[in-house]
């Protein structure tokens, strides 16, 4: 088997839960989630606008990440006039959907808890992640992200 | 009051797809859903419909062939005969395929035996009306027995059922064959459809009980949702529940599906309710309302008035398929047990047979779940007790053997378990972490192997876990594979730590890296209530949740049953 020096993931940013700034405020619109690989920003989402802490997004991102990469960083921002605010942000360790006996094209299904600054927990997080096989992609769908540069 | 608010229902599966006469079937099993649903068998059962035919009978008749109709019966668990329902009689033939179709409501947690009895019909009588058939007047051909779910799950619902003469009447020890019934299984079509709804709570006003929100000085509104049916006693029956949202004035609540054989029919009213949740059990009714899925569904596609309404997509339930299932049996023991040999032991082996506490847990749920169970094969290990050479062990494979886990059959595992309570020495603490790694770890093989397998972890402890952390982790680690784990607390500890596992009364299971469990893959039950021998057996309470927990992973990866 050749080794592999990245591997190609599909991940699914689907939806939160209980999204909340501190003091308990609840997060009215305009939350989204930037996806980091290691600490480098990589891509993100378009702004969930009508379901309030409870937001949906359902978008799809082909990605590539280093073997060495040990976690992806999720943050859900929130955007406002005064510009983006971090509402909370969770690591997912590659641990978690790599290695094991998982074969390789698996679904994984997976929440995280998410935690503001000041490490309060605020909300949950619901992913997908897939690996697909070296460079080939299994699934037919397209990358409706947008790469962060592009957007601000 | 503030506005209970509805949002949407959407559906539009058609449900009535066949002729008057199947309504006519259906019509009285509206009563018995009601009835069965009185008695808390809610949402775990749906409609089969039995189609006969047979093969190979034998002639009777001087003249012609035999005129068969076949009367089908529910067996109790007493013994007891219960007809559900007969065919029509088929003129002269010892081939006849029965036109008429018997309808039984199939539970996945019940053992349910079949007894299908064939008759030839004098040619006397055929005017007459099925019904009006006085069955000792009729010759009988042959008997034949099953079990429901033997039938659903052959890969093709066909089970073939050998005729045989009855018991008494065979002086052999050989029955004599008389023939073939084949019994095929269908889900009714009206059961299938399933219905989203998600709801919303449109009023931002608190509206708790005046004096209390007085001395509490602060009141949190912390909204659930309750849907119920009405049944014809009157008095309502839950269907199902919304999660707790803690401290919110403008709740919007995740989808909750109910399926069609939940409520009975679109047009039976609903009454849903808001409650305020408190942690002492004693939830403050905010509002109701009493909705049919029919109004229901206009409110959503009409949008009107104060209401906002979210119409979700709807989704076809697949209830019967079980791909697969394997049960694990695993057996907990603790130093509080006391000796085996002795008689206060939870452990002790009566001399007369009688089972104790494990082997009856054992056996109900065994009985249940290994039809499910293509090869009868189940692994099964003990934990908290120490082999005679060596420290306290937390995974061991209960028959002795170091290599392999497996044994042949709930009557295996029986042999496994009284062997080696002879071997071992039971011993503290109560660790569960191991045990789930294994199950985890063999169905992650299983995935790996590309096999389409569900898989079922049953432990029986009883004592309280010492490490609630790392099983924590370990369901949660768990929760994204094929895996349900079901626990019986047996004996009289204090199992509050179990309820939190189980994850449906509070918020969902947290590892200490942050992951949140997936799904709820835990479903934990006292065995202490049925040693009373109470009406709803304690395995129907474990199973409850297996069905919808199985349907959860499925649709989450969007795993469709084989068409065959």
């Amino acid at each position: 088997m050749a080794k592999r020096h990245s591997r190609d993931i599909e991940l699914t940013i689907i939806s939160a839960e209980s999204l909340s700034l501190t003091g308990n405020r609840r997060v009215k619109k305009n939350p989204f989630v930037v996806i980091k690989i290691e600490s480098n920003a990589d891509e993100a989402t378009e702004m969930d606008t009508g379901n309030g802490p409870n937001p949906t997004w359902n978008q799809k991102f082909f990605m590539n990440m280093p073997m060495n990469a040990r976690f992806l960083t999720l943050e859900v921002r929130c955007r406002k006039f005064s510009g983006d605010h971090l509402i909370g942000s969770a690591w997912v360790p590659t641990s978690d959907f790599d290695g094991g006996y998982f074969p390789m094209n698996y679904l994984h299904l997976l929440s995280y808890r998410l935690r503001d600054r000041n490490g309060e927990r605020n909300g949950i997080i619901n992913i997908s992640i897939k690996i697909n096989n070296n460079g080939q992609r299994i699934s037919q769908g397209v990358a409706v992200g947008v790469p962060l540069h592009l957007r601000y | 009051m503030g506005n209970c608010c509805l949002g949407g229902a959407a559906t539009s599966q058609s449900a009535i797809r066949r002729s008057s006469s199947h309504r006519d079937a259906n019509g009285p099993n509206d009563a018995v859903d009601g009835y069965l649903k009185s008695r808390g068998y809610h949402g775990l059962f749906t409609q089969i419909e039995l189609s006969l035919s047979a093969s190979n009978l034998r002639d009777r008749d001087v003249l012609s062939k035999s005129d068969p109709m076949a009367v089908i019966y529910t067996k109790g668990r007493d013994g007891s005969l219960q007809e559900i329902g007969r065919t029509e009689v088929v003129l002269n033939s010892l081939n006849p395929q029965w036109i008429k179709k018997v309808i039984i409501t199939y539970h996945f947690e019940v053992v349910q035996t079949l007894l299908f009895h064939v008759y030839d019909v004098d040619s006397h009588f055929h005017g007459l009306e099925e019904k009006m058939l006085k069955l000792d007047e009729q010759q009988l051909l042959g008997e034949g027995t099953c079990l429901l779910s033997e039938i659903v799950t052959r890969p093709n619902r066909t089970l073939p059922v050998d005729l045989v003469g009855r018991v008494e009447s065979t002086s052999s020890t050989h029955p004599k064959k008389l023939g073939q019934l084949t019994v095929h299984a269908e889900e009714c079509v009206v059961s299938k459809t399933t219905t989203e709804l998600r709801i919303r709570n449109a009023s931002p006003k608190v509206y708790g009980p005046s004096d209390q929100s007085l001395s509490h000085g602060f009141y949190h509104n912390d909204p659930f949702l309750v849907i119920s049916k009405c049944v014809e006693s009157g008095h309502a029956v839950p269907i199902c529940k919304t999660e707790v949202l803690k401290n919110d004035l403008d709740p919007t609540w995740k989808p909750v599906s109910i399926s069609i054989s939940q409520v009975g029919s679109k047009e039976t009213p609903l009454i849903i309710e808001c409650f305020n949740f408190n942690s002492n059990g004693r939830h403050d009714l905010l509002g109701k309302v009493q909705k049919s899925l029919v109004e229901l569904e206009k409110l959503s596609s009409g949008g009107e008035g104060e209401h906002l309404f979210v119409p979700v997509a709807i989704g076809k339930d697949h209830q019967t398929k079980v791909l697969k299932s394997r049960l694990f049996v695993d057996k907990f023991s603790e130093t509080s047990n006391g000796n085996p040999r002795l008689p206060d032991s939870l452990h002790y082996i009566d001399p007369s047979g009688r089972p104790n506490a494990y082997q009856k847990a054992i056996l109900e749920v065994g009985e249940v779940l290994q039809c499910y169970d293509f090869d009868k094969k189940f692994h099964s290990w003990g934990f908290g007790a120490r082999p005679i050479d060596g420290p306290v062990s937390h995974c061991f494979n209960l028959n002795g053997s170091s290599g392999h886990s497996e044994v042949e059959g709930i009557h295996g595992i029986m042999m496994a378990y009284a062997s080696a309570l002879f071997n071992v020495t039971l011993a503290g603490p109560t660790l569960f972490g191991p045990v789930i790694a294994a199950a985890a770890m063999i169905a992650s093989q299983a995935l790996a192997a590309n096999q389409k397998k569900y898989f079922v972890l049953l432990i029986i402890t009883d004592g309280v876990i010492t490490d609630l952390q790392e099983t924590k982790d370990a369901l949660v680690n768990a929760s994204d594979l094929p895996l349900s784990i079901l626990i019986i607390g047996v004996g009289g500890a204090d199992f509050k730590e179990m309820e939190i596992l189980d994850a449906d009364k509070g918020e969902r299971l947290e590892s200490t890296t942050g992951r949140v469990a997936t799904r709820d893959i835990v479903q934990f039950v006292p065995f202490r209530d049925v040693q009373g021998g109470g009406e709803i057996s304690v395995v129907q309470s474990l199973l409850e949740e297996l069905p919808s927990q199985f349907l959860t992973f499925m649709r989450n990866r969007d795993i469709h049953p084989n068409t065959c």
